[in-house]
């Protein structure tokens, strides 16, 4: 687990009432790699990163933020 | 194996989980074999081996079955799109190099100081020993991370 990367992956998926495996299909991945890196066993890559912030339509450090 | 560029997430898992199910099995086959035939166990095994072969031929089948829905980059260099895929099969091959290395330096000490103790072990029984363990350690974490998920 990566203790210093936070996401609010879960929260922003639960908030639009999508599955991991909607999401994945959506920007194209595996729904291991979205369950991973909502739990942060799994740090993704900008590409991917870049790709959740398109698909939310939000900036990246609104998804993914340093912990302090 | 596909020219085209097919591979889908959930193909490539299908892929990755099978080719370790192939590869757990057939390390279970050498390493029994080995035993067998070094040890002169008197356990009847093979019988154990025969159900071995047949489970592996059956999962061979399947993994040549996920291979045709996959991309020839994938299943001849192991680049998978899918990123967390990706991380997995590395680290099924970093635990396999670091638990083979490991195991060589330990054996090449230990038969240097008795050296009694391995004179007897051929070299087709050592290879079976050394590729029964990298099988299983390469099979063993990617099954463990591929294990079920819940959301």
């Amino acid at each position: 687990m990566n203790s210093e990367l936070d996401n609010h992956l879960a929260k922003l998926r639960s908030k639009q009432k999508i599955s991991q495996q909607q999401l994945a299909e959506a920007i194209g991945v595996s729904r291991k790699t979205i369950s991973t890196v909502e739990t942060g066993r799994f740090t993704p890559s900008v590409v991917i990163a870049l790709k959740l912030a398109r698909y939310f339509e939000l900036p990246v450090e609104k998804i993914f933020e340093l912990e302090d | 194996m596909n020219e085209g560029n097919i591979s889908t997430p959930i193909n490539e898992q299908l892929f990755l989980k099978r080719n370790a199910l192939v590869c757990i099995v057939l390390g279970i086959f050498f390493l029994t074999d080995f035993i067998y035939n070094y040890f002169n166990s008197s356990i009847e095994i093979e019988f154990l081996n025969f159900i071995l072969f047949i489970v592996s031929i059956g999962f061979i089948v399947m993994f040549l079955m996920s291979a045709n829905k996959i991309g020839k980059n994938v299943f001849l260099f192991g680049n998978f799109k899918d990123e967390y895929l990706n991380h997995i099969h590395n680290t099924g091959y970093k635990y396999s190099f670091s638990f083979i290395s490991l195991f060589l330096v330990v054996l090449t000490i230990t038969s240097s100081l008795f050296p009694k103790l391995f004179s007897t072990l051929p070299v087709h029984e050592f290879s079976k020993l050394s590729a029964g363990l990298m099988f299983i350690s390469y099979s063993l974490p990617i099954l463990f991370l591929l294990r079920g998920e819940d959301e």
